[in-house]
């Protein structure tokens, strides 16, 4: 594959400033890509850290560790960070170094619009972890921010707006700058239909994004105005209505839990394939089941208020609209199920976590299934079952395929082999305690304990204590994922071009390391290269 | 660089803006569309 420079559209090729310029000036993809990874990564323990606060709490029954009041504060805040500071730029990240790769494209579309996207971050953070030493407190009215709970708290609540609203501009910012570099950056021959899962899923992520964002947006800017500037759109007594609100964050609230497993999915469909040595199965279904899940998330938000009051035909069009889903996403796992079937499977880490997260994120969309039953859904509502079941979807779900993305394209960032054993050692770890973690919250929700309590009855205490012992094992194991990852920058086993015997697509073709520019001149893509064709073999 | 090269790359530039300020108009009439509604509602 030719990496030769052309001249006018390259002229930046020259300038590589060091230190802390390369990286706070750079507008290389590779480069804003790994920023985004390492953001995500330090973001990703930030939030563990509370989480393991939480769970230290609720080791044992009564009030040993912290305030209630900061207890809540940390679940509010353990969510934000990692929604909006872990997963979502993870999976920015990824885009970042693999979307140009995987069509052929020398960079994104708008580098520069693209260190703006990433450096608003680091600011939007500094804001809201800000928030814990302000005289009140960060906010502790769970990070949906309902109100009146939401309008109760101290100043710190503006704060948190305006980081959610920069998070916001960095989200949309980063989604039209990934759908014009796949709209027009395109490598001659890339149709629509030869992209890899990977590229179309992010394809329909970024458009969820820029349909969702400005709604979030609208309603944190009023519960802003509610809170400071005299109005009540949602205060009862000035004649608004708190279910409102309720509403519209979750018309963008249920779109942004597809945000975060679509990429998944799409890092899934390109490593299965890979480790089973066999095309993708069913490549024009998984995009169209993409799309219906991407369609579907904007009819189901009212699921998650059942509880508030609504007529019977709302309930039962959002029950059923729920269910639905379950349809496309079936689809996506007997696809994934029949790729592997009759393949020359080989079980490397990235494999293993791919295949940990067809089983587990199964595991949650069954117990969202029963949480779409209305009747049934009164029980569950604000129990632990809803916090096992969305770990299942976040933890298992879209954190073991960044896992399984980062082993399986880390040999071509770093041009080494990570180390093997240690990764299979990390996957095992992480099943393991990951399950001892969330699997006894589904008994506790269905006996009862509510979620975003600091304190609980005695007869929840031995489930709890072994959730705690789960939360403990599995948080500090992963430091274990970031010695592995610091080990492979350093050096070790070359890797190939390839890196993996079954490995398909553009980006294998480059060196490992990949060079900071790649595609200056566009490859030619003919069916050899989109491997994903059920046609091919 | 070509004729042809440096067209196709003009085209690709026009695409991209394009592209971008089609996507930025929708952000910005998405968020209208929910702060308009409300600060309408809240004047009427």
């Amino acid at each position: 594959m030719s990496t030769a420079t052309t001249t006018h559209q390259d002229d930046h090729h020259g300038d590589h400033p060091t230190g802390l310029a390369r990286w706070l000036f750079s507008t290389n993809h590779k480069e804003i890509g790994t920023l985004y990874l390492v953001f995500s990564l330090t973001m990703f323990f930030v939030g563990g850290a509370m989480a393991l606060v939480i769970r230290a709490e609720l080791f044992a029954p009564g009030l040993q560790l912290v305030h209630p009041e900061f207890f809540n504060q940390m679940t509010t805040m353990h969510a934000l960070v990692m929604i909006f500071g872990a997963v979502m730029p993870a999976f920015v990240g990824l885009a970042n170094w693999m979307v140009p790769m995987m069509i052929g494209a020398p960079d994104m579309a708008l580098p520069r619009m693209n260190n703006w996207s990433f450096w608003i971050m680091p600011f939007a953070f500094t804001l809201l972890l800000a928030t814990l030493f302000m005289p009140t407190g960060a906010p502790a009215a769970g990070w949906t921010l309902y109100p009146p709970l939401s309008l109760q708290g101290g100043n710190s609540l503006a704060f948190v707006i305006l980081a959610i609203h920069l998070m916001g501009i960095s989200s949309i910012m980063g989604a039209i700058n990934i759908i014009a570099t796949i709209l027009n950056m395109r490598a001659p021959g890339m149709t629509l239909l030869r992209m890899p899962l990977f590229v179309w899923t992010w394809l329909i992520t970024a458009f969820l994004l820029i349909a969702v964002m400005p709604v979030l947006a609208g309603a944190v800017t009023m519960l802003l105005t509610d809170r400071f500037f005299g109005t009540s759109f949602f205060n009862a007594a000035g004649g608004g209505d708190p279910v409102l609100y309720q509403h519209i964050f979750w018309f963008f609230g249920h779109p942004e839990v597809y945000i975060m497993i679509l990429p998944a999915f799409g890092i899934v469909s390109e490593i299965i394939p890979t480790f089973s040595r066999k095309p993708l199965f069913g490549y024009t279904s998984m995009v169209y089941a993409t799309a219906s899940i991407a369609f579907l998330s904007f009819i189901v938000w009212a699921h998650h208020m059942f509880t508030v009051g609504m007529p019977l035909g709302a309930m039962l069009f959002f029950m059923y609209a729920t269910m639905v889903i379950a349809v496309p996403t079936g689809i996506k796992i007997f696809n994934w199920i029949a790729t592997m079937w009759r393949g020359s499977m080989s079980f490397e880490t990235p494999m293993l976590f791919a295949l940990g997260f067809v089983v587990l994120f199964t595991i949650g969309g069954l117990s969202g299934v029963m949480l779409a039953i209305v009747p049934a859904n009164f029980q569950y509502h604000d129990t632990y079952f809803v916090v096992a079941h969305f770990h299942y979807v976040l933890v298992t779900g879209a954190i073991f395929a960044i896992m399984a993305a980062v082993y399986y394209w880390l040999p071509k960032w770093t041009g080494h082999m990570y180390n093997e054993k240690l990764g299979k050692f990390h996957f095992w770890w992480s099943t393991i305690w990951v399950n001892v973690l969330f699997f006894p919250q589904h008994y506790l929700g269905l006996a009862g304990m509510p979620r975003r309590i600091p304190d609980y009855a005695v007869q929840f205490a031995e489930f709890n204590l072994i959730s705690s012992v789960g939360g403990f094992m599995f948080g500090f194991g992963q430091l274990l994922f970031v010695y592995i990852i610091w080990q492979c920058a350093r050096g070790g086993e070359k890797a190939t071009a390839q890196v993996w015997e079954g490995a398909r697509g553009l980006e294998w073709t480059v060196p490992s390391p990949a060079p900071l520019h790649t595609f200056d001149t566009p490859p030619l893509v003919d069916d050899r290269i989109a491997v994903h064709q059920d046609k091919l073999t | 660089m070509s004729d042809s090269k440096s067209q196709m790359h003009k085209n690709r530039r026009r695409g991209i803006v394009r592209t971008a300020l089609v996507l930025a108009g929708i952000v910005v009439l998405i968020y209208l569309f929910f702060i308009g509604r409300a600060v309408l509602g809240y004047f009427s």
